[in-house]
């Protein structure tokens, strides 16, 4: 567990491993100094604040899946590195939206390229990281017992449980279901951030 | 099939709910619809979301740390960034060094009336001396209104000294400071020689010798002399008196004092102290 303590500074073990468990004040101060410098970065840039907290969510989640995947190693700490990512993330939704140039980032030296290019591996893994922001948001939206039902469901539980937690009969929970998952699609295709950030349409084998 | 079928449709082959004729069945469909693949792609990723405890909780502690912030900012806490776009700085800098301008020139216009309405006061004060003792206009055709009246003497004057203060009234009016040192030097020596004559017209002689005194910005050996004046010129010498401590620094309100006595009864400068005062009173 990281530890305020002087004696016992903060090591990029813990700031990872509390990456890891979502918590932790390591963890805040991370955050914390990631957002102030993308809001500085961003009123460079004239981006808003909203952006900023998006440009964070998704350097936190990209983080996240690096860490999990082995691919992360801190040389500098967390909020730096965090605060590097949003950088990037900045660089490349510009470079969307004005489809020019290329974006140099220092964070594709840090791991090896597998059969994609190293840009191809990164803009994909930005683009889970701003779809996985958008699912988030839209959840938040989406109604108390709805988004209850859909979590339980995302997490195995059959739908006879589920209606016996949340006090529906069986037909009831099915067929809420089916109306909430439907929800949450709709608001999430309707963005239209979500066409700049939606798969490839290639077919998949 | 509806939108909702086909969402609850591809649920359930995530789930691997689906009969193995519905599975041929759907994979058939994922091969020939384009579009298909990326709904799948996301259902998929939402229930990975939905089941992915470690993103939530991420997800949840970032947002709490960033409302910390925001509302430590709006209470003035933390100097963060304000939710705005971006502030043209530009803007602000022209704009405080109008400002600064503004200020400046408000401050050099007050100063210069003030200087202008100082010089007022003094202006007035010299006419109101040379109308007393200058007895020239600005044509130099001599009067003779505040020349002491024979009558007004205790003693006739010896010929020579009344000679010389005829002059000195003569030249008074149109002195420069040099002129009224010399004229106070004369009166000096005239003093000396002949003691007994000034003595005679003592009150007349001081008034004048303490005028021209004041004329030469000597306000103290001037009210000394308005002193040995004032039995036979009180009102006069109230008067001088005044423009005297107008004209001695940090005497202005001993001066004030004096011309709200003559303004406010009847007096013979009583419209010059009128006058004087307004003047005063506008600055």
């Amino acid at each position: 567990m990281p530890t305020e303590d002087p004696l016992y500074p903060v090591t990029a073990n813990d700031e990872l491993q509390a990456l890891l468990e979502g918590n932790g004040p390591a963890l805040s101060k991370a955050i914390e100094s990631c957002y102030l410098e993308a809001r500085a970065h961003l009123k460079a840039n004239n981006g808003t604040s909203e952006e900023a907290q998006d440009l964070v969510q998704e350097a936190v989640l990209v983080a996240l899946k690096r860490a999990r995947e082995g691919r992360l190693a801190l040389t500098s700490p967390l909020g730096a590195y965090l605060a590097g990512i949003c950088k990037n993330l900045w660089r490349h939704r510009l470079r969307e939206k004005k489809r020019m140039g290329t974006v140099t980032n220092e964070f594709f030296l840090e791991y090896t390229p597998g059969g994609k290019s190293w840009q191809e591996q990164e803009e994909e893994e930005w683009r889970l990281a701003a779809r996985q922001n958008l699912y988030l948001k839209k959840l938040k939206v989406l109604r108390g017992s709805c988004k209850k039902l859909l979590e339980l469901d995302a997490n195995g539980l059959d739908l006879k449980t589920i209606g016996k937690i949340l006090g529906y009969t069986y037909g009831y929970t099915r067929r809420k279901k089916g109306k909430c998952l439907s929800k949450l699609i709709e608001m999430i295709q309707s963005d239209p951030i979500y066409k700049e950030i939606s798969h490839s349409s290639d077919l998949k084998s | 099939m509806n939108k909702e079928q086909r969402i609850v449709w591809i649920d359930q082959y995530l789930k691997g709910a689906l009969s193995n004729e519905e599975r041929a069945r759907f994979e058939e469909q994922y091969r020939n619809e384009r579009d298909f693949a990326k709904a799948i792609d996301l259902q998929k990723e939402l229930g990975a979301i939905l089941a992915d405890q470690e993103v939530l909780a991420l997800n949840r502690q970032v947002e709490s740390v960033i409302e910390q912030l925001e509302s430590r900012a709006e209470a003035g806490a933390a100097p963060i960034l304000s939710s705005r776009p971006v502030i043209n700085w530009w803007i602000w800098v022209g704009a405080g060094l109008i400002s600064f301008l503004l200020a400046l020139s408000a401050l050099w216009y007050f100063r210069q009336q003030n200087e202008l309405q100082k010089k007022d006061v003094i202006a007035l004060i010299d006419q109101f001396m040379q109308e007393e003792t200058g007895l020239s206009d600005s044509q130099g055709s001599v009067s003779r209104t505040a020349r002491p009246s024979a009558e007004e003497s205790s003693a006739p004057l010896s010929e020579n000294t009344a000679a010389q203060l005829e002059l000195l009234y003569h030249f008074s009016g149109k002195a420069l400071l040099e002129e009224h040192l010399s004229i106070l030097n004369t009166m000096d020596s005239l003093y000396r020689l002949d003691s007994a004559a000034v003595q005679a017209r003592r009150p007349d002689f001081f008034l004048t010798h303490g005028l021209h005194n004041l004329y030469a910005g000597r306000t103290k050996e001037a009210l000394s002399d308005f002193e040995l004046a004032r039995p036979a010129h009180p009102e006069r010498v109230e008067w001088y008196r005044a423009l005297a401590f107008l004209k001695t620094p940090g005497k202005r309100s001993e001066a004030v004092q004096i011309l709200q006595s003559i303004a406010f009864r009847k007096h013979q400068y009583r419209k010059q102290a009128e006058a004087l005062l307004k003047v005063i009173s506008n600055e």
